[in-house]
């Protein structure tokens, strides 16, 4: 397996503006599995996720030279990931059976039950409760970043996690986690 | 695993561990992203910065041929007396450019995906340099590559 | 006297009372949808490409939809990069033989506006072509882009 490369985002798309093709593929292999994770999500098709996978970095190659990053990667191909996602998951749902509501993918079968209702509940959860929430704790991305990411206010995005988490409290089938 | 670890900004709401930790499990992809996949990004990131490295040349080249060519049009004109024709200016477009500008009009917008999709679904025989993504094949993939490359922002405001 | 004076009262209060009834101002966040058409007269209409902006006033692209005919029902092709932005180039073709002709929707586009200005859409039709790749003079004309 290739060394990692130590160099921030920010120096490895420096790099790639003056035709490095190595700090390229040094982004790649650093955010693949998150972009083709957050595919996943928007998506549901392990094969829709895969071509949003090529399309988001065939959309960024395009961008260099000239490319500046002003903040982490992810940040700047969030949006990038999550419009592809939904354009494929639109595509794939007009073919199979005519119009239907576009919104992220649910979560997947849950092998434990706990899991299971923490599922069920966040099937229920408004969409962009649910999308802030695991923009936080899956994708391990700041307030912030969100923030950017999203382009909405900082504060709307505290009150959406606020919000998230306080449905999750409330209900009995995940009020458990936060019982010390 | 999932965290509740520091985060730049720190402040919001934290999630018990336990949340978390269930939330990565539920979401953490099952996604297998087989090597060809790998292959087929890299490779079309060896061509884009090839092109460049090649344009490069290219233009170097194209700026010697240019001024030879100049040279010879200034000896035949001093040979004939014809009214002087411009020095022909070299092309500083990037190979992958040339690639999408598939009905060869100088520009790249929709009309050359439609022309290429046209020539595929015609089984028309397979040009070189329709392979646009560098993929080494022709098919839907280089359509939507030269579509993208028409709608891109980057191409400047309405005039 | 009495009378006038009772007469004027009454006048005032149904003044105050419509007032109080009026329609509140403008949310400050609203979104509009603006549909763009293409008009290519008898020529069937087989790609088009357009670029859409918004020269005056706070607007960003949230979404973008295909349109009424068949041909051209698919989301069209648009630089994601262009969402939460104020222009988008939008292009869309058909390589089969059922195409629309005279003037047809061709793409919506969902805007999110801030504050009370309203956009200035303006709308530049890059390209039309027939089935055959050729191109052809066509129109395109913007509708909606009333608060909904």
């Amino acid at each position: 397996m290739a060394q990692l490369d130590p160099r921030s985002d920010e120096a490895l798309v420096e790099a790639a503006n003056r035709g490095d093709e190595g700090a390229f593929e040094a982004l790649y292999r650093r955010h693949r599995d998150w972009v083709v994770r957050l595919a996943f999500r928007f998506t549901g098709s392990e094969a829709d996720a895969l071509d949003v996978l090529q399309d988001t970095f065939a959309y960024l190659l395009r961008k260099f030279p000239g490319l500046r990053l002003t903040s982490r990667l992810t940040t700047f191909l969030y949006p990038v990931v999550k419009h592809l996602a939904i354009r494929a998951a639109r595509k794939r749902r007009q073919h199979a059976s005519g119009d239907q509501a576009l919104s992220e993918a649910q979560a997947p079968d849950a092998p434990s039950q706990p899991r299971e209702e923490l599922a069920a509940v966040l099937r229920v959860l408004p969409e962009a409760q649910r999308e802030v929430l695991l923009m936080r704790f899956v994708d391990d991305m700041g307030l912030r970043q969100i923030a950017e990411a999203l382009d909405v206010p900082l504060g709307t995005v505290k009150s959406r996690l606020h919000n998230a988490l306080k449905a999750l409290r409330k209900d009995e089938r995940t009020r458990a986690y936060f019982l010390e | 695993m999932g965290n509740t670890a520091n985060h730049p900004d720190g402040t919001g709401p934290e999630a018990p561990k336990a949340l978390s930790d269930d939330l990565w499990s539920l979401y953490r992809s099952r996604v297998h992203v087989p090597p060809e996949v790998d292959r087929a990004v890299l490779e079309m990131a060896r061509s884009r910065f090839a092109g460049r490295r090649r344009s490069v040349l290219v233009l170097r080249w194209a700026t010697v041929g240019a001024a030879a060519a100049a040279l010879l049009l200034a000896l035949s004109l001093m040979v004939q007396q014809e009214r002087p024709l411009a020095p022909r200016i070299p092309s500083t477009r990037p190979e992958a450019a040339v690639r999408q500008d598939v009905d060869g009009n100088g520009r790249v917008d929709i009309l050359d995906a439609f022309a290429l999709a046209r020539h595929i679904e015609a089984r028309d025989k397979r040009r070189h340099e329709w392979d646009v993504n560098g993929d080494g094949d022709v098919n839907q993939a280089d359509v939507d590559t030269v579509a993208m490359a028409a709608v891109s922002l980057e191409k400047g405001t309405l005039q | 006297m009495r009378k006038m004076l009772a007469a004027l009262l009454l006048c005032a209060l149904c003044v105050a009372v419509l007032r109080a009834q009026e329609p509140e101002g403008r949310p400050a966040v609203r979104f509009e949808a603006v549909d763009v058409y293409v008009d290519s007269g008898k020529s069937p209409l087989a790609a088009y490409q357009f670029e859409l902006a918004a020269e005056v006033g706070d607007m960003k692209i949230v979404g973008i939809e295909g349109g009424e005919h068949a041909a051209f029902k698919e989301p069209p092709y648009y630089d994601p990069a262009a969402l939460m932005k104020h222009r988008v180039i939008i292009a869309a073709f058909n390589t089969g033989a059922d195409l629309p002709s005279g003037k047809t929707r061709v793409a919506r586009v969902h805007v999110q506006v801030t504050g009370d200005a309203e956009p200035d859409y303006v709308v530049k039709l890059n390209v039309a072509a027939s089935a055959d790749g050729k191109e052809i003079k066509a129109t395109a004309t913007l509708a909606g882009g009333t608060g909904k």
